[in-house]
């Protein structure tokens, strides 16, 4: 309650209210030392410009309001305060009571008695009429603002201004000489009221009005309006001024300036100059205010227009942008539907936030019908359903990416789709909340043509499988049949050949010398044919051996078969030209027979050379192969036969010439072929043959 | 004393025993030549029963085995010497036209002693059978009598 009106300086108090307030503990101040001079006087000399009681009312008039005007008052101060403002309106209530009654309660001499006889014979010491009045109505104005009830200050300020009133009115008959005014006392003259009174009780109604600068009257007052401005100018004016030049008037006309009715003309004159300068002041004032609102007032519409308008061009920005926002969002959904691919995006509940055109058409519905719905809703089967539910629940579990080679998918028309899945976990947009996103790719097709080739496969291993069995059937068949060329083709030829020889060499047979060269030709046919059958049986074998690679140094080979032609070489003059060559990854044995050959054949063909020239050389061959050949200058071959060259028994010369079975070169091949290379030979007749073999070059493991 | 010991040839062909007997004459060997015309026969003789039951005591000082043969082939006949442990000291010879692999490796595998393939020149055969009778004959000192009881 009292922080409700307290009189500390408040936040935001403004300096007027602060002024007032201020004036208001002056008046308090100004009122005490009045009551208290007045009293100190009569003690002193027995005599005083006011009655003991006035004295004494404005003495508690004054406490009651410099307290109430103290910030913090405490309840006990509160107490004094309101005591003293009963005692005043008492004081007033009991005076007036006597002047009604007309009588004497001994109240007016309760102090200093003995002094007062000497000048009050008649009512001793009593208050004026007025002065008890104003007592009253300040003493009522005082309890009232103590109360602290907003409703009362209505009151407490009307109380007040009429106390003012009526001094005010004393100060006019004053000044103006109309007793009237202030010795309202036809009852008992003499006693009236005094101007000390009069300046105490204006004094005693400013200071109350002042307690409350915020509220009431004085809002007015200290407000900083031009309002405020013209009411704090224009209030006095109307009390000054008339009274003022009344005054001055009463005055000049005592002393006979001038006539009655020049007095009133010029006191017409003189107010209606007066408060036309200061009307016109004023209206300047107000004249000023309204340019500085009215302006204000265009600012204030100005700057309406310009928010308006930045209000509409955010708005435009904010629809431009929405529409932009619009048209990524349909761009980022259309290419989400024209993926081939099922794209979906589930949160944990397993509902759809997502669905693209593909999924949702393998449902058999439109993706916004999908959205929004569980996996169980869509009509999917009972167990790839609760599947689907668990991956997606694992990963968002885990927040780990999973990738699911294969599940199947059963569409609402009872088809199977083998889809290949990845779940990867995200929060979703907006809320947050953990959600999985699906990529689906159906390999349906291509898992089925996986198994169509697996199914291909086997039929053809089992194709292989069989193959192989007859081809080892045939190898088999083979061999009996060499096994038995062999064995039964060589027994006759050699029957043959040791017959002939015990018939050549049997004394008792007297044959002829033609006899014998006769024999001796059947003896070397069988010789031939031994041989013939020989190297078919090495060319047979050489075919089905298997093929044991190893790391072979080509020049320890060539130089071993070289060793080995020695016999052959003797009486002849050769010249070997071998240049390094390259290791090879080959079976020894066989590339033994390869050189073997070849060298053989070059030493064979050039022995009708007198000097013969054998070069053996190698060289790179670009697609991962090494070239190797053998040249000679002997009798070389017609190219027209270039092609006969390899063949099993093809020779290019008689056997008287150059003897032979005509099995070597096509071992050569067959040996060559086993490695994975090639053969081929240019020679001219009478001048040389060059033969050529390649080796692919060895893999890296 | 060795050489008085006979050999034991097994062919069945009739043109290759004779030949090969003209090598042994050729070279003048003065052992006796058993001819056994098949494996059947060669066993036989080698556990003195059938036709050369009662014959005197005493094995062969080698045996000269030719591989295919009709019923018992050599094979069968080497199976059986070198899988007895009486007769599985004799030294045995395979002497034949085959030059294949596989039958070189059978027999080594059942412990051969040496395999001679018939050259076609007679000449040749002649020097192999001369060669063979003096390495076995004479060169050879054969597994003492005590062993084969």
């Amino acid at each position: 309650m009292i922080q409700a009106w307290s009189p500390a300086p408040r936040e935001g108090e403004s300096s007027p209210e602060r002024l007032v307030k201020a004036c208001s503990e002056v008046a308090a101040w100004v009122v005490s030392l009045l009551g208290g001079f007045g009293l100190l006087s009569w003690a002193i000399r027995s005599t005083s410009f006011i009655v003991p009681n006035t004295a004494l009312g404005f003495l508690l008039a004054g406490i009651s309001l410099l307290l109430i005007a103290r910030p913090r008052t405490t309840g006990l101060l509160r107490m004094a305060a309101r005591l003293c403002a009963i005692t005043v309106f008492i004081i007033g209530a009991l005076t007036l009571v006597e002047y009604g009654l007309k009588s004497d309660f001994g109240i007016d001499r309760l102090l200093f008695e003995e002094h007062l006889a000497r000048f009050y014979p008649v009512v001793p010491g009593r208050p004026a009429l007025l002065t008890a009045a104003c007592f009253i109505l300040g003493g009522a104005a005082l309890l009232l603002l103590e109360l602290q009830r907003p409703k009362f200050w209505l009151w407490m300020e009307v109380l007040t201004a009429t106390s003012m009133m009526i001094a005010l009115l004393a100060l006019i008959g004053y000044i103006c000489k109309v007793p009237l005014f202030y010795g309202w006392n036809s009852l008992f003259p003499g006693v009236t009221m005094s101007l000390p009174t009069v300046f105490g009780v204006i004094t005693l109604g400013l200071g109350i009005l002042c307690r409350r600068p915020a509220g009431g009257l004085m809002t007015l007052v200290t407000s900083r309006t031009a309002s405020g401005s013209i009411a704090r100018r224009l209030l006095l004016a109307p009390v000054f001024i008339p009274l003022v030049t009344g005054w001055v008037l009463l005055v000049a006309r005592e002393k006979g300036f001038y006539n009655p009715e020049f007095a009133g003309w010029l006191l017409s004159f003189t107010n209606i100059f007066v408060f036309t300068l200061i009307i016109w002041w004023n209206a300047q004032l107000l004249h000023k205010a309204e340019k500085v609102r009215e302006q204000a007032e265009g600012n204030v519409r100005m700057l309406n227009a310009q928010l308006e308008e930045r209000v509409a061009q955010r708005t435009a920005e904010l629809y431009q942008a929405s529409k932009t926002l619009q048209a990524s969002e349909a761009r980022l959904r259309q290419i989400i539907d024209l993926v081939p691919v099922y794209i979906f995006a589930k949160n944990r509940d397993g509902l759809f936030l997502l669905a693209n055109r593909a999924i949702a058409q393998a449902f058999g519905l439109r993706p916004n019908e999908v959205e929004g719905k569980t996996q169980f809703e869509l009509g999917t089967k009972r167990e790839e359903a609760e599947n689907y539910v668990q991956a997606d629940r694992e990963v968002i579990d885990s927040g780990q990416l999973k990738l699911i080679p294969q599940e199947t998918f059963t569409s609402p028309e009872g088809v199977v789709h083998v889809l290949q899945t990845t779940k990867i976990p995200f929060a979703a947009s907006g809320t947050g909340d953990p959600a999985v996103l699906g990529i689906s790719v159906d390999i349906t097709d291509l898992t089925n043509a996986q198994t169509q080739v697996r199914k291909l496969n086997q039929e053809l291993e089992q194709r292989v499988r069989d193959r192989t069995a007859d081809l080892e059937t045939v190898n088999k068949e083979l061999e009996a049949f060499s096994y038995s060329v062999s064995h039964d083709l060589r027994g006759p030829l050699r029957h043959i050949d040791g017959f002939v020889d015990l018939l050549r060499q049997d004394p008792d047979s007297r044959l002829s010398e033609n006899a014998h060269r006769f024999l001796s030709l059947i003896s070397n046919a069988a010789k031939q044919m031994g041989k013939l059958v020989d190297d078919l049986l090495h060319f047979s074998r050489t075919g089905r051996s298997e093929v044991r690679r190893t790391t072979i140094r080509m020049n320890d080979l060539v130089e071993e078969v070289v060793r080995e032609l020695a016999p052959e070489c003797e009486n002849r003059v050769i010249k070997w030209h071998i240049s390094p060559l390259p290791e090879a990854e080959a079976d020894p044995a066989l590339i033994k027979q390869v050189w073997a050959n070849l060298l053989s054949n070059a030493v064979k063909y050039t022995r009708d050379r007198a000097e013969a020239e054998i070069t053996v050389g190698s060289r790179r061959n670009g697609a991962a192969e090494t070239e190797f050949y053998v040249k000679d200058n002997g009798a070389g071959f017609d190219m027209q036969y270039a092609g006969k060259l390899f063949g099993v028994f093809q020779r290019l010369h008689h056997a008287e010439e150059f003897e032979g079975t005509g099995i070597g070169l096509a071992n050569v091949r067959r040996i060559v072929q086993r490695h994975g290379g090639r053969t081929w030979a240019n020679g001219t007749v009478g001048v040389g043959a060059s033969v050529y073999f390649t080796l692919p070059d060895p893999i890296d493991p | 004393m060795s050489s008085l010991r006979p050999i034991l040839l097994v062919e069945d062909n009739l043109n290759d025993i004779e030949l090969t007997l003209a090598a042994f004459k050729h070279n003048r060997l003065a052992n006796e030549v058993i001819v056994a015309r098949h494996g059947g026969e060669a066993l036989d003789y080698l556990y003195c029963r059938g036709k050369y039951q009662g014959r005197p005591v005493g094995h062969p000082l080698v045996i000269f085995l030719d591989l295919k043969m009709p019923m018992v082939d050599g094979l069968e006949v080497l199976r059986t010497v070198k899988g007895d442990d009486a007769l599985k000291v004799l030294p045995v010879v395979m002497l034949t036209s085959s030059r294949e692999e596989s039958d070189l490796v059978k027999t080594y595998r059942l412990g051969v002693n040496a395999y001679v393939v018939k050259p076609v020149g007679f000449q040749q055969f002649t020097d192999a059978i001369k060669q063979l009778g003096m390495f076995w004959a004479v060169i050879n000192e054969p597994p003492p009598e005590a062993i084969k009881a």
